[in-house]
């Protein structure tokens, strides 16, 4: 078995934990593998709601990225633990979306919960806060408006700040088309948040 | 598009030039009773700019590629008012977006995944753990309850029984694996194998073998056969009208055969899986 941590270029204390964890779970230890998955779960969550706005379907396809992670433990080649799991969640966001796209459903709900949290360290300011909060609100119901292919190449561009070629990749699209696909949907949100804009300047 | 190029600043919402009649495409698109509103007039000069474009300058998507392109938006949004503000809300929507990155939500269940979960996914345990459980499925069947007389009862168990490898061999894995295919294919070749049966009886039926309309013949005026292009199809007597017999057997009795093959070997495969299938319970 190769040694994992060797082929980390990072000496980031975070990426030694999650490397001895996989490292542990590869030799079958089922505890180091949960203890990755306590780790990151809330962090792919939010992932994958932001791709796939209903709660089950997304809370589905996390349950099934962890699924595959388990599977293939094997195909890690080392690297961020936590991209390397980002991009299993991705896939299956993405797989969520086609699987919408063979079988039309209703719109996604309306959200309008509390339940998003500040990080810990912007907590300091109560109307800082309380501005992210309320914007947050406002683009995830836009976002939820707009096509299932802009909010995906949104998402990854500015909230997981891959680049074009890496969303080309991820979505199995031309560069092109990412570019063309994040610009529009900026387009028609910026069309949906017409109205609540004076949020956002300044 | 070169006339974008040529917009007018903003800040001073430009008039038509009603008096020299030189008036720009962008500004015979404002309305009359616009000519005094700017914000209207900006609007009406604004529908004809290319809004994705002014997207992708608002993304830095721009700068890789055309000059022209760059130009033409950076000439937008200076000039444009409409186009101004449309970049500046794209670059906000855009920042309010990454700042909101690091929102957290807390998973709506607890995704650690159970022994039983952990034994399902296991690579390659679907196929390890089926093969071994039908193998031993089919060795408790295969072993003859007579190897355990009544009077060998007592004696420890390894010592009358046959013995057997510790596991299933690769062999019983591999039919393991396969064996519940047999009675769906046993099933499937009866039943194709009884549609080609009917399908080509009634073909014959129809249509005798050697008659001149036979697949195997074209018919030229008067009857007589004429051959198709197919030689070994066509007899030594053909100045007859018909045929004594084609030199090769015709296809649709070919296919009754094969059907007839395919309906046997069906047969023996669904009645070796249901004895497998009794031995087994």
């Amino acid at each position: 078995m190769e040694d994992l941590r060797a082929t980390s270029v990072a000496d980031d204390p975070v990426q030694r934990r999650d490397l001895i964890l996989l490292e542990r779970a590869r030799d079958g230890d089922l505890d180091a593998f949960n203890d990755l998955v306590v780790v990151y779960q809330d962090m792919l969550y939010a992932l994958v709601v932001r791709m796939v706005p209903d709660r089950d379907q997304a809370s589905d396809a996390v349950q099934e990225a962890f699924f595959n992670a388990y599977r293939n433990l094997d195909a890690f080649r080392g690297g961020s633990v936590k991209s390397w799991l980002s991009r299993i969640a991705i896939n299956a966001a993405m797989d969520t979306q086609r699987y919408r796209k063979r079988r039309p459903a209703d719109p996604y709900p309306e959200l309008d919960d509390e339940a998003w949290q500040p990080p810990a360290d912007a907590s300091a300011d109560p109307v800082t806060t309380s501005l992210m909060a309320e914007r947050h609100r406002a683009l995830n119901a836009a976002l939820a408006r707009i096509t299932d292919d802009q909010r995906a190449a949104i998402v990854l561009y500015d909230v997981e700040g891959y680049d074009y070629a890496e969303i080309a990749d991820i979505t199995g699209v031309s560069v092109g088309t990412v570019k063309s696909r994040i610009h529009r949907g900026r387009l028609a949100l910026r069309g949906l948040l017409v109205d609540r804009m004076d949020l956002f300047r300044g | 598009m070169a006339d974008q190029l040529e917009l007018p600043e903003f800040g001073g919402a430009p008039e038509p030039d009603e008096a020299d009649g030189n008036h720009e495409p962008d500004e015979l698109a404002v309305p009359a009773a616009g000519q005094t509103d700017p914000a209207l007039g900006a609007a009406a000069r604004h529908a004809l700019h290319d809004e994705e474009l002014v997207a992708a300058y608002a993304a830095g998507a721009l700068e890789a590629e055309d000059p022209e392109d760059v130009a033409r938006a950076r000439s937008l949004v200076e000039r444009c008012s409409v186009c101004h503000d449309l970049h500046a809300d794209l670059l906000a929507i855009a920042s309010a977006h990454r700042a909101t990155a690091a929102m957290v939500l807390a998973a709506s269940r607890d995704y650690r995944l159970s022994e039983d979960d952990a034994e399902r996914l296991r690579p390659g345990v679907a196929l390890v753990r089926a093969a071994p459980e039908a193998a031993a499925a089919e060795a408790a069947a295969v072993q003859p309850a007579a190897a355990a007389p009544a009077g060998a009862a007592a004696l420890p168990g390894d010592a009358v029984a046959p013995r057997r490898p510790a596991g299933p061999s690769l062999v019983e894995r591999i039919r393991a694996i396969f064996w519940p295919l047999t009675q769906s294919l046993g099933g499937s070749l009866v039943a194709a194998g009884l549609v080609g049966i009917v399908i080509a009886s009634a073909s014959l039926a129809a249509v005798p073998v050697g008659t001149p309309s036979s697949p195997a013949f074209g018919t030229q005026e008067g009857g007589n056969p004429a051959p198709t292009g197919d030689v070994a199809l066509v007899t030594d007597d053909r100045s007859s009208g018909f045929g004594v017999g084609p030199a090769t057997p015709d296809v649709r009795v070919v296919a009754i055969g094969v059907s007839g093959g395919a309906v046997l070997l069906g047969l023996v495969l669904l009645v070796r899986s249901r004895r497998r299938a009794r031995e087994s319970l």
